[in-house]
């Protein structure tokens, strides 16, 4: 699992709480309309992502918040 | 024996399956799309519907595309350090490969195997029939921290486990191995071991040891994957190595054989004749015929000054062959020019060509080049002989052509005791690969061609 992760726990645990809110945040009417919906469609990015450890924009770009292995193999 | 048989690596699974996804995700993709659209949310059609939507399609295109992608990533990063172990494993076994004397190729085996996998320490311990280890050659410490640590060990702890069951052993810390047992005290800390065995088809038996990964705190599957890989080149190497050694030790033996062989055929031979002439002396003195005695002891004189020229020439030889690194060329011209000095017959000796032979087949050239010069000397009365060796298409031809009086093969022996210079120069030839030809006519000489094929160019 080590090898598929590009997000350090901060950011995970940040991720997590952000959709945990987002998603009550429209789920519970807190934000009407469009944007409540909007809100409850999308706070499923943050979360998954946090969950799981591994975001799709990072990969693409190259990112990873992760801390890296210390040494790669010596030759 | 087969040829090895390379196989094209196949499409892995994990690719093949990503191809039918991509497909049929985008299937699926537009499908659940205008059924959410138009029969679940028909707000959606309306324009904050829509931005929606193409939000929702930006995000599931980035997750899609950011999976495949990394997948793409960690199979790239897989082949670029299987291709970095695989070259690692090249350079490795070809220094291996470019030795040949057996303590040597040990030593380099447990180097490189400790290059190979970023390795502290190396041992290669050499197991003899009583299943003991014979010899440790180590890698990473100095002479001085080896001699402190004291006796080789005998293999009753970790190292007794691939020793005695020849498994393959990788431990990210072997003090909390309860094999672990019986270290010296100047022994150097070590946690991390690696250890597998050397399966050799010859009589070679060992084991490779490998300790403290550096820059980790343990070595990985990729590590003893590639000291597998590395141990089973070592082997190849490992058993030319003994095979080279077999091939001196009887390159010895048959070098051997023939001066007995020699010594039996002509001093042996010689010193009975004189026994019997000398018998016939005192029988003549005795009988009152001095004129005969005396024809005996002429006939005695002669045969002793045969075997004291015989005798010269082969300390010549055996001295001029004696010096390991010198080419055949050079070794011929010294003994070509020796010889002439001591016999007063001009030697013209010419060499051409790439003249590649290995040591054993250089010194049975220069033997036969020798004996046939012997015979030169003995029996053809010549004034001058050219010895000619010229390499081409892969054979190597000798040629020596005397000026002397020649005789006629079909008829025996003219010597008075038994002569095998010829028959042992046609084994010397016939042992190479190759065939000897002797022509000769009563006053035309005596030409004796050789062709023996050359040693095959190494691959680079």
């Amino acid at each position: 699992m080590a090898g598929f992760t590009n997000l350090a726990p901060w950011d995970r645990g940040l991720r997590v709480v952000v959709g945990a809110a987002m998603l009550v945040a429209g789920w519970t009417g807190l934000i009407p309309g469009i944007w409540g919906i909007a809100l409850w469609v999308f706070a499923w990015v943050p979360l998954v992502t946090g969950l799981f450890g591994w975001c799709p924009f990072y990969a693409l770009l190259g990112i990873s918040t992760r801390p890296q292995p210390s040494a790669p193999r010596d030759r | 024996m087969a040829e090895p048989q390379f196989e094209r690596p196949r499409e892995g699974p994990t690719l093949a399956r990503l191809k039918w996804i991509a497909v049929l995700a985008a299937f699926g993709f537009i499908i659940l799309l205008e059924y959410v659209r138009h029969i679940l949310f028909p707000f959606l059609l309306t324009w904050q519907g829509r931005l929606l939507m193409d939000g929702s399609i930006f995000t599931g295109a980035i997750f899609f595309f950011g999976a495949v992608f990394h997948l793409i990533e960690r199979m790239q990063e897989r082949l670029e350090r299987q291709n970095s172990e695989l070259i690692g494993l090249h350079v490795a076994a070809l220094d291996v490969y470019r030795e040949l004397a057996l303590e040597t190729v040990l030593q380099k085996v447990v180097d490189q195997a400790r290059i190979l996998v970023g390795a502290r320490y190396g041992a290669l311990s050499v197991i003899n029939d009583e299943n003991h280890i014979e010899s440790f050659v180590t890698s990473g410490i100095s002479a001085e921290e080896r001699a402190r640590i004291g006796p080789p060990p005998v293999g009753h702890g970790l190292l007794g486990v691939v020793l005695h069951h020849g498994h393959r052993l990788r431990l990210p810390d072997l003090t909390s191995d309860p094999h672990s047992v019986g270290f010296p005290p100047n022994h150097p800390p070590m946690r991390s071991l690696l250890a597998v065995p050397i399966l050799c088809s010859g009589p070679f038996r060992g084991n490779l040891y490998l300790a403290e990964k550096s820059g980790r705190s343990a070595f990985t599957a990729d590590d003893e994957e590639s000291l597998v890989r590395f141990a089973t080149k070592a082997a190849i190497a490992i058993d030319h190595a003994y095979l080279h050694r077999r091939l001196n030790d009887l390159a010895v033996s048959e070098e051997r054989l023939r001066i007995a062989h020699e010594m039996h055929d002509g001093l042996a031979q010689v010193l009975a004749y004189v026994n019997t002439k000398a018998q016939a002396v005192r029988e003549l003195i005795r009988a009152g015929r001095p004129d005969d005695a005396t024809r005996q002891l002429d006939q005695l004189a002669a045969a002793a000054r045969e075997v004291y020229g015989d005798v010269r020439e082969s300390i010549i030889g055996l001295r001029s062959a004696a010096v390991p690194g010198r080419a055949l060329a050079e070794v011929l011209q010294d003994y070509a020019q020796t010889w002439e000095h001591q016999n007063g017959i001009a030697c013209r000796l010419q060499c051409g060509g790439e003249i590649r032979l290995d040591a054993g087949a250089e010194l049975q050239v220069t033997r036969i080049v020798q004996e046939a010069l012997a015979n030169v000397r003995k029996h053809a009365k010549a004034k001058a002989v050219d010895v000619e060796i010229a390499a081409t298409d892969g054979i190597i031809r000798i040629a020596v052509q005397d000026d002397g009086v020649g005789f006629n093969p079909a008829e025996p022996s003219r010597s008075e005791f038994p002569r095998f210079g010829l028959a042992t120069m046609r084994e010397r030839a016939e042992s190479m690969g190759g065939w000897l030809r002797l022509e000769s006519t009563p006053g035309e000489g005596t030409h004796i061609l050789v062709e023996v094929p050359a040693q095959k160019p190494k691959d680079s």
